[in-house]
């Protein structure tokens, strides 16, 4: 979960992202964010993103993207 | 019957709804699939075949997706009762999903490619057939050029059907198993002709549920339909006669009349789609639907990528989802945004996300443009906001830079007025192109604006329909709708305040705007019917 | 009681409609009718036709409108090729009849059941002469906007009028309307082929068969006529560029399925003199001021002759001293037309104020 807050946070150091919960419903985060996002999480966590699981509640919370890492490591 | 017709509002969706709240809860659906099939054949006539057979194929597809998951399924779970463990089980659970993606991946594209076919072939035929024959003239060889029958509101059913499909094989979605509720959702009366266009998630379920008529949706339905009915019919339908004829002899005009045919085409092409929509989801509304919205105010965007997170928002949507997020998520920009970072060390990260995003707005805005219509000025119209965009994108980090060195604060008044006003720019010129008859007639027009530019020009040599008393309506209308969308924008929202008034001031908000448009609208003696632009993409 | 008085949005009311509800909505329908007919009643179109603020496609039903009641014996409907062929004044001049064009450029069948039953309120003509070429205009879309639009227009004039607000901003029309006939003095020579009635072919902005849907509204047209006394017949404008064999033939089957009789003018281009170097303004589609001239009196030569109907003469009477006091003012407005239209004239007044405009 830190090393996905440092990800998080070198993208945008403005936010806080263990309160926010819209980050892509109030645009937050951008479209550009996430596939920066996306590539950062696939070389730390050593999992792969697929285009199914690009929705926003996904990606509204740090909370939403743990649990998906989570549960793309498991599988 | 287009929903901006006396047929449509006076007759068809009166007697719609009547019917729908006469009828027994659980046939509603069907009052409004049939409402919605009748509807397309005043439109398409025949090609209500093309429209249904469209909806059968969607829906097989649909549930033959839904069926390779559940054996996918089934065979797993047998894996897993069969006796085998640990690092074997999970190489065969591996290799069986692997094994029923592939056949997913292909029935998903079969699905698309037949949707998107038939798409291609009404749409963008003549197009292509046309360009290559000049192409393959010395060869003489030659496409035949067809005159093909427009079904009405492909480009919009087909993104949906698009969408539903890929949704499933994501997994997002289980297909619908019930034909009537897919095909409803897809062929839905008001939405056929200009969207907004819908995710089946959002609409489907409410569509199918024959929700009774409520006073409170009654009332936001309306008063949304009669919003609706004043852009379009105060102010775009009259702006046709100056738009229009401008447009068709473009020849004739420089310098600032280039301008303001480029300002005068903008604010049509706003009032007509936003208010066809306001018809739309207000038409929604009184059934107690809610449909997606399309517009949010974006006038008062600070950016172009702003500006189309504001307009035309289920077009944007839509490509984000089913364009943009797999093209980002390919492995062919994976791969180089991972090698772009390990070879350039230094400004890596800046160097992959310059590329990616390169990569990934590419295929969106090319095919946002030839979305709009088979011809070179909407593959401009989609080049010009991607070399925008990037640009945006690139940019950024340069404008933060700049902005600290220099002391600006972030979001300074005159900062924000001069981000609006520059967006206004790129939009004015984006809309000149994209109404412009060929990329051609485009560029003579965008370069006539630096020929013999005089302001004063903008008042004479009008098009003779347009007199004074037109351009008054005109701009007090522009301005009444510019003034409700900053208030909007600022957290007052005039049609809520109607909305929760007591019933006599709704009431007279209601007459006054009913006989605003029937006084200045343009209809009747001396203007016609005006066909809606965003019908035709 | 709060809480049913408020019918915005507040979102736990799931209930369907009451009652009172329902009748709230009556109500204010009702009353948005009652408001309309109001707005209705205040609209004074023939005055407003005088001082020519009404200049649109309603201009000739808002002059019929501001005729002396039962003074029009003949009625002449149709779109612009009636319109610009047929001079109500020219034939009082020669003939002392009274006549009227109720026609509307374009003129949809549905629009002419309508102009046909209000011309007929307040006059009891003999003859209704109907140009043929409206039985073949046909677009689906705006036939049914029309159909459910003409009701309303004919029942609340401020829907009909409602751009009469533009004058009030702009200044009046510049164009003459002598009994629904305006003087065109331009002339453009037809140069097309002697004798045009033939096969060739022609643009599709109109069907070669009678629509149904326009031969039932011709049938109302028809009904009407015969419940009121008044002789039907259809004929047909000069002009190459509208008419050939086959939309002849179509149009001749189509008068003697409907028993009326039919009158092809093409037929008689020679033998009223027409000159197609000097009596069209536009190559052969329309007649000008000269043309309609040699086709007023020819037409109505040939309606008497058909049909066995005599005309009064009303010259003398004082009833009519209107008409006769019209004649010079016609005769005076054909000298000056010489060579141009009306929208000639408004380039003219144009380019005067521009000039004034820059001596300034």
């Amino acid at each position: 979960m830190d090393r996905l807050l440092e990800i998080l946070r070198e993208i945008d150091d403005t936010v806080d992202y263990e309160k926010e919960t819209a980050l892509i419903d109030d645009h937050i985060l951008d479209s550009f964010g996430i596939i920066t996002l996306i590539a950062e999480i696939e070389d730390a966590f050593d999992i792969e993103v697929e285009a199914a699981e690009m929705t926003p509640e996904n990606f509204n919370s740090a909370q939403a993207m743990w649990r998906m890492i989570q549960r793309l490591q498991e599988s | 019957m287009a929903i901006y017709m006396n047929v449509y509002l006076l007759l068809f969706l009166p007697l719609t709804l009547l019917v729908y709240g006469v009828a027994p809860r659980e046939k509603r659906w069907l009052v409004l699939l049939c409402a919605s099939w009748f509807m397309y054949a005043t439109l398409s006539r025949w090609l209500l075949l093309l429209l249904i057979a469209t909806e059968a194929w969607t829906w097989g597809m649909g549930l033959w997706l839904d069926r390779l998951r559940q054996q996918c399924e089934a065979q797993v779970g047998e894996l897993k009762q069969s006796g085998i463990s640990g690092a074997e089980l999970r190489t065969a659970r591996t290799e069986c999903r692997q094994r029923f993606r592939t056949r997913r991946l292909r029935v998903l594209l079969l699905g698309i490619l037949v949707l998107l076919g038939i798409l291609f072939y009404v749409q963008y035929y003549n197009f292509a057939a046309q360009n290559l024959n000049s192409l393959l003239s010395r060869l003489s060889l030659k496409l035949p050029v067809v005159k093909v029958l427009f079904p009405m509101g492909i480009s919009f059913y087909t993104l949906e059907a698009v969408g539903y499909l890929a949704d499933i094989y994501w997994e997002r979605l289980e297909a619908d198993r019930h034909f009537g509720r897919l095909a409803l959702f897809l062929s839905f009366f008001p939405q056929i002709m200009e969207g907004p266009i819908a995710r089946y998630q959002d609409t489907a379920d409410q569509l199918f549920s024959g929700e009774p008529l409520r006073m409170d949706s009654l009332n936001e339905g309306f008063l949304r339909i009669l919003v609706g009915l004043f852009k379009k019919m105060v102010i775009s339908d009259r702006l046709s006669y100056l738009v229009n004829p401008m447009f068709a002899e473009y020849q004739k005009y420089h310098g600032s009349l280039v301008v303001l045919m480029a300002v005068a085409y903008t604010v049509q092409l706003y009032c007509e789609f936003s208010g066809s929509i306001d018809i739309v989801i207000g038409s929604g509304r009184l059934f107690g639907i809610e449909l997606p919205e399309n517009f949010r105010q974006p006038f008062s965007a600070q950016s172009p990528a702003e500006f189309w997170r504001r307009w035309h928002m289920s077009l944007g949507t839509w490509f984000k989802n089913y364009v943009f997020y797999p093209v980002t998520t390919s492995s062919f920009v994976k791969n180089l945004n991972k090698t772009l970072r390990k070879k350039y060390k230094k400004h890596g990260k800046y160097i992959s996300m310059a590329a990616t995003s390169a990569a990934a707005l590419l295929p969106v805005w090319l095919a946002t443009g030839i979305w709009h219509g088979a011809g070179w000025q909407y593959v401009f119209y989609g080049l010009y906001y991607f070399v925008i965009l990037l640009a945006g994108v690139l940019l950024e980090s340069f404008k933060a830079w700049r902005n600290q060195r220099l002391h600006i604060p972030e979001n300074a008044v005159w900062l924000r007025v001069l981000r609006t006003l520059k967006t206004w720019v790129i939009v004015f010129i984006g809309e000149l192109f994209f109404n412009a008859k060929s990329l051609l007639a485009g560029f003579h027009m965008f370069f006539s604006i630096f020929e013999d530019f005089h302001i004063s020009d903008i008042w004479l040599h009008l098009p003779p329909k347009i007199t004074r008393g037109e351009i008054m309506v005109i701009i007090a209308g522009s301005i009444l709708v510019w003034i409700a969308g900053f208030m909007k924008e600022n957290g007052k929202d005039i049609r809520k305040g109607v909305l929760e008034a007591g019933f006599p001031v709704r009431w007279a908000a209601y007459y006054v705007l009913i006989f605003t448009i029937l006084l200045f609208g343009a209809y009747g003696a001396g203007y016609q019917a005006v066909d809606l632009i965003y019908a035709g993409f | 009681m709060r809480g049913s008085e408020n019918m915005g949005i507040d979102g736990n009311k799931k209930h369907t409609l009451t009652g009172r509800e329902k009748a709230r909505i009556a109500g204010f329908l009702a009353l948005l009718l009652v408001l309309i007919a109001i707005a209705s009643a205040l609209m004074r179109p023939a005055l407003w036709f005088d001082r020519k603020l009404i200049q649109n496609r309603n201009a000739r039903a808002a002059q019929m409108r501001g005729q002396a009641e039962d003074t029009i014996d003949i009625m002449n409907l149709g779109d612009s090729l009636s319109l610009s062929s047929y001079s109500p004044v020219e034939l009082w001049k020669e003939r002392g009849y009274t006549s009227f064009n109720i026609g509307m450029d374009g003129l949809r069948m549905i629009e002419a059941v309508y102009a046909v039953e209000e011309a007929c309120s307040r006059q009891k003509p003999v003859c209704l002469m109907m140009e043929a070429l409206p039985l073949l205009r046909y677009e689906r879309k705006t036939e049914m906007q029309e159909t459910v639009s003409m009701p309303l227009y004919h029942t609340f004039d401020f829907l009909r009028f409602h751009s009469i607000w533009k004058k009030a901003v702009e200044e009046p029309g510049i164009m003459i309307y002598h009994r629904g006939y305006i003087v065109n003095g331009k002339s453009r020579p037809y140069e097309g082929p002697a004798d045009y009635m033939t096969d060739r072919p022609m643009d599709d902005h109109y069907k070669t068969a009678v629509p149904a849907f326009n031969r039932f509204l011709f049938r109302r047209i028809h009904a009407f006529c015969r419940k009121n006394g008044i002789t039907l017949v259809l004929y047909s404008a000069v002009s190459p560029e509208n008419y050939n064999l086959p939309r002849k033939e179509v149009l001749e089957a189509f008068a003697r399925e409907e028993n009326v009789p039919y009158i092809d003018l093409n037929d008689y281009a020679d033998e009223m003199g027409i000159d197609w170097s000097a009596h069209t303004s536009d190559g052969g589609d329309h007649l000008n001021v000269y043309g309609a001239a040699l086709n007023t009196l020819f037409l109505t030569e040939r309606v008497q002759e058909t049909t066995g109907l005599t005309f009064t003469d009303h010259r003398g009477d004082d009833r009519f001293r209107d008409w006769e006091e019209e004649v010079p003012a016609y005769e005076q407005l054909v000298e000056d037309m010489r060579g141009k239209n009306f929208a000639d004239v408004r380039k003219e007044l144009e380019k005067q104020k521009e000039a004034e405009e820059k001596g300034q």
